[in-house]
């Protein structure tokens, strides 16, 4: 269970002195952190495999190094500040910027040399703690290997030379294959996936397959999974970055483009600006079918980060999480779903422990269980620490649930007051499950457009459970006119934006306080 | 925004309800005291409790958080933020006049702390003070 007291020791020892800047937000403009900051990505080098993401560039002036900066809990919005890394390595430092977090390098011949190139990146909350980044990059064209579909027979695998499909990459699990370790680009194009495993599967296991995929820079490519999934098994430092997936197979239970099964508690899994189009729920047992499923393993899995990814014409999640601790699911948006079947967006199941659900989009039909639920299943431990905030939940029908609190006895652990943080979001949409929810949550500045009639919102009186802490909420129905088509406050409510809702103040340079005399 | 539960916008509000009796009341220094903010829900049938004052006196800001210049012509008002205790000023008043330098404000009986924060032509909030103890008897 966290406190102020105890976010105040383990802030100290991770601050440096408030940082007084444009980017700063005036007092009423953020929300103070609910937890200390914790870097989620990318992990510094002692902790990584050397075929982590970050720590390899293809260098022939053509391609970008592209690498999200990740963090958990703090004071949001953050600024980013690159400290140190080699010559044309930019990061984009303030909300606003399209590379906002972002660390980029197109790295030319002329820099590949033996050593790595040291990085550090000092990301900082708006309360002036910081966290700081260090890893070192290898300018490189060793070390990967390019598929693409449009070459007209089989190559090397080289960039000049590609392989026009998957099978040269993934071999059976428990052997390990000539492209291990090894990065994959995929040019643009469809490329078929199919693997050695039953059902035409592909397994990452052991460190025996690839575990680092990346779309071309600047191109569309496409991997389609009509006869394939994605199994992780024993496997760490996976990172699925650019790649748009389409057609997750439904013809067997539960579908997936990727899942995490319940061997291993995979560590430092990242999929960044990747697309997701077309899955079912698969045919029976579809209890838990997602584009991405992180199934329990029995410990909780560290570091997971779903950053700008997208979700369209689907019937199941985005994320179906069990067991996750220190994750970031954010900047994601979902698009169309296959109403009515759709149960949530993104989905928080079981063993969920410091996470944050942040920026994230829906403008998809309503949900069954909300574009976001927060699912206290404790099968193997207690829930702890969940922050949902600067959300937007648009949905067309604003009498379905946005957002939705849930709670079951099932499995061994249990809840321990699990402290659970709705903050800052703008829902179009009732709030669901509080008449029973047997915890307490805060609810801070949100903004909820509820034509349900429904009396839960945020009214504490509603809430059968403990204690729901509500403060500075902005409700009303659509007819009000609260907000636009965007979920912009509008109107009379106009005054609260910066304050109230997903909307954050860019380039507010505020007053200094008055003294007192 | 129209005739139903247009904006329900949560504030705490009520916590200087309780205790604050039989406190005696000071003279105001100054001029102009503001009400007693009226807490939501307040019975007109429910005794009100001893009423004091209490002056508070600030300068202007001179910059902005980044150490630009501000002018006073930049400043639209300050807000005024008291509580029971020097974390905890969850009750504000505005002050609209951005030359003000000093404000009297009417409060049951007790201990108080202050904070204020100046507000720009913009409408943005700036950064809020210390907080200041006083004592209304």
């Amino acid at each position: 269970m966290w406190n102020r007291a105890l976010l105040g020791i383990v802030v100290g020892v991770f601050s440096c002195v408030a940082v007084a800047g444009g980017w700063r937000l005036p007092n009423g403009y953020f929300i103070p952190a609910k937890m200390p900051m914790t870097l989620v990505f990318p992990r510094p080098d002692s902790e990584t495999a050397p075929w982590a993401r970050q720590r390899r560039a293809y260098a022939d002036g053509t391609v970008q190094y592209r690498v999200p900066i990740v963090v958990q809990g703090g004071a949001y919005p953050f600024h980013y500040s690159l400290d140190s890394g080699p010559s044309g390595m930019t990061i984009g430092s303030d909300i606003g910027n399209p590379e906002y977090g972002i660390v980029t390098w197109t790295p030319t011949a002329a820099q590949i040399r033996t050593a790595a190139y040291p990085v550090t990146v000092t990301v900082t909350d708006q309360e002036g703690h910081s966290v700081t980044a260090t890893w070192s990059v290898q300018a490189t064209t060793a070390g990967f290997v390019f598929v693409d579909p449009k070459a007209a027979v089989n190559g090397n695998g080289s960039k000049g030379s590609p392989f026009n499909s998957v099978a040269p990459l993934f071999v059976l699990h428990g052997t390990t294959g000539p492209y291990a370790g090894d990065i994959v680009y995929f040019r643009s194009g469809t490329t078929v996936l199919s693997g050695p495993e039953a059902l035409g599967n592909v397994q990452l296991q052991s460190d025996g397959n690839p575990a680092v995929w990346l779309g071309y820079p600047g191109e569309n490519a496409t991997i389609d999974f009509s006869h394939s999934k994605v199994l992780v098994d024993k496997q760490d430092d996976v990172f699925i970055g650019g790649l748009r997936f389409v057609n997750a197979r439904n013809d067997v239970p539960n579908a997936h483009f990727f899942f995490f099964n319940q061997n291993y508690p995979q560590s430092r899994v990242t999929f960044f600006e990747d697309r997701f189009d077309s899955i079912g729920r698969g045919t029976v047992g579809s209890d838990n079918p997602a584009a991405i499923t992180l199934f329990n393993p029995g410990a909780l899995r560290k570091y997971l980060a779903i950053v700008d990814c997208s979700l369209d014409h689907f019937s199941a999640p985005l994320v179906d999480a069990y067991a996750i601790s220190y994750a970031v699911i954010e900047g994601n948006t979902l698009y169309s779903g296959n109403v009515p079947t759709v149960d949530q967006g993104i989905f928080l199941k079981s063993d969920i422990q410091d996470v944050s659900v942040r920026r994230n989009t829906s403008l998809s039909q309503p949900f069954g269980y909300g574009a976001i639920e927060v699912y206290q299943q404790a099968q193997r431990f207690t829930n702890a620490n969940i922050e949902v905030a600067y959300n937007l939940v648009r949905a067309t029908n604003p009498r379905q649930p946005a957002f939705v609190y849930e709670w079951t006895g099932v499995g061994g652990g249990a809840n321990v007051d699990p402290q659970i943080y709705v903050y800052r979001n703008t829902f179009s949409g009732w709030i669901g499950g509080l008449d029973d929810f047997p915890y307490t949550v805060w609810e801070e500045n949100n903004v909820l457009i509820d034509d349900s009639g429904q009396t839960a919102k945020f009214n504490v009186s509603a809430a059968g459970g403990k204690t729901v802490k509500s403060v500075n909420n902005l409700t009303g129905t659509s007819a009000d006119g609260l907000i636009d088509a965007d979920g912009k406050l509008i109107g009379a409510a106009s005054q609260y934006r910066g304050t109230r809702g997903y909307e954050i103040s860019v380039g507010v340079n505020p007053l200094s306080a008055p003294t007192w005399r | 925004m129209g005739g139903r539960n247009l904006l329900i916008l949560l504030v705490w509000s009520a916590f200087f309800l309780g205790g604050c009796r039989n406190a005696s009341v000071s003279s105001a220094p100054t001029s102009s005291p503001a009400a007693a903010p009226v807490p939501a829900g307040t019975s007109s049938g429910t005794p009100s409790p001893t009423v004091g004052a209490a002056t508070l006196r600030w300068s202007a800001p001179t910059t902005r958080l980044d150490n630009t210049p501000v002018s006073l012509s930049e400043i639209a008002g300050y807000r005024l933020y008291y509580g029971p205790t020097a974390t905890d000023t969850p009750s504000f008043v505005n002050i609209n006049d951005g030359t003000a330098t000093q404000y009297t404000i009417n409060l049951p009986a007790g201990s108080y702390y202050f904070r204020i924060s100046a507000i720009d032509t913009q409408g943005f909030e700036g950064e809020k003070s210390v907080a200041l103890q006083k004592t209304v008897n």
